[in-house]
């Protein structure tokens, strides 16, 4: 028996990864997976990544993640972090001080734009299980991406100004976790993450207006979000495709293609 | 639009599309390598069986090697013959050449010169003008050192219409005969 095989199915996935095709979407939150098949329809909710894959073999997915699992820095430009991993290596160092040793073994990303990087941290989800569950279903997964800049590449494709403006901001809400998206002139400035007292109007209303308040004159920004206690009146949040105040996931809309 | 894409399965920057080309070049050398790999290999083999089937039939066509004293026998003739050959090449011509040569004042023509190296016998053929001229030649050849036995054994008249003495001298050369014309 030889010792060299192809794996049929990883080839197969590795190439449904590379090329163009129908995607099915999953948003991935601590506690339940939001699944939209490429062709639309209503979403279906599932426990895992597992089980999605489970119920969709052979397929291809792409997710996206909630800020209740992933947390961000955005480094100091006058840091000499000129590369992916140096920049890693200090957001790890950072993330161990703040979130303790537990954060040590968390995947992270790193990104740059323009002069700016930044890192994302992933947690309470084991991702590599996921992906590993996702495999044994031979799915096919080509992306993990926090939800935040998926949501900033979806908000601008509504309204291209936000790639120029001077101040831009956006505001995901989920439930009681808040991440605000500061932005100038087409780049990431900071990215926060704020806890409501209650997932409410209410207590969303008040957050908003101190950080509406940090915005700069004429600047703007967007609310998107979902998760608020069922029954609260949300007829002061924006409504519409951004708006799913109610369901356990954002609108399809906020993410993305 | 060139917001932020952090990804946790971030698999590097996109192959570009030279890469891809480059790639698809490299492995039509390959092929074509291993093409002509395999071509070379078949005709290796043939080569080879073709060397096979020569040195089969050479080896037929071969005499058999003689054995035990028939061997020896012509080994003993091969030496004998080899010995022969050094000792006549070993044989001092320059200086049986120079006398000669040097009787050539006394108007002597010679028609040949025959040597048995073997045994150092020399028999010499001329046609002189006179039987004095002959005489002196014979003289001449008896003094020189290693110039032994030397004999007038023919004199006679030429053939009708030609002129001088047709004359033959034997001689047997010594040991002194490789030593410088001329010395005692």
């Amino acid at each position: 028996m030889s010792r060299w095989r192809i794996d049929g199915p990883a080839v197969r996935r590795w190439w449904r990864t590379r090329r163009p095709g129908p995607t099915h979407t999953l948003f991935v939150a601590p506690d339940a997976v939001t699944a939209w098949a490429p062709e639309g329809g209503e979403p279906g909710r599932f426990d895992g990544v597992a089980g999605w894959a489970a119920a969709h073999p052979g397929t291809r997915a792409r997710l996206v993640l909630s800020g209740h699992v992933t947390r961000d820095l955005l480094a100091d430009p006058a840091l000499p972090l000129h590369d992916d991993t140096t920049v890693e290596a200090w957001a790890r160092h950072q993330f161990m001080h703040y979130h303790g040793a537990g954060a040590e073994g968390w995947p992270l990303a790193a990104w740059h734009d323009r002069g700016v990087r930044g890192v994302t941290a992933l947690h309470g989800i084991d991702l590599r299980a996921a992906i590993a569950s996702a495999e044994a279903h031979d799915v096919a997964v080509v992306s993990a991406e926090p939800w935040w800049p998926v949501a900033l590449r979806a908000a601008t494709r509504v309204r291209p100004a936000l790639a120029t403006a001077s101040g831009v901001a956006l505001a995901l809400v989920e439930g009681a976790l808040v991440t605000w998206v500061d932005c100038a002139a087409g780049r990431v400035a900071a990215v926060h993450q704020r806890w409501l007292g209650a997932a409410t109007a209410a207590d969303w209303s008040l957050l908003h207006r101190e950080l509406v308040a940090g915005l700069p004159v004429g600047g703007e920004h967007l609310v998107c979000g979902y998760g608020l206690v069922p029954g609260d009146d949300v007829s002061a949040l924006p409504s519409g495709p951004w708006g799913a105040w109610h369901t356990g996931a954002p609108a399809r809309e906020a993410l993305g293609p | 639009m060139s917001w932020p894409r952090p990804d946790f399965l971030s698999r590097g920057p996109r192959t570009p599309a030279w890469a891809w080309a480059l790639a698809a070049a490299a492995v039509l050398v390959l092929g074509v390598a291993t093409f002509e790999g395999m071509a070379l290999r078949e005709r290796l083999a043939t080569e080879r069986e073709r060397l096979a089937t020569w040195e089969s039939e050479s080896a037929k066509r071969r005499p058999a090697v003689p054995r035990g004293g028939t061997t020896a026998a012509r080994g003993a003739e091969l030496l004998g013959l080899a010995a022969a050959h050094s000792q006549r090449v070993a044989f001092p011509w320059p200086s049986v050449f120079e006398t000669l040569e040097s009787l050539s004042a006394t108007g002597v023509r010679w028609l040949g010169w025959d040597l048995d190296s073997g045994r150092a016998d020399l028999r010499l053929e001329g046609v002189a003008s006179d039987a004095r001229t002959v005489l002196g030649i014979v003289d001449v050849l008896a003094r020189r050192p290693g110039w032994e036995q030397v004999v007038l054994t023919r004199m006679a008249a030429g053939p009708a219409g030609t002129e001088g003495l047709r004359f033959e001298i034997t001689a047997r050369l010594g040991d002194g005969v490789s030593r410088p014309v001329g010395t005692p």
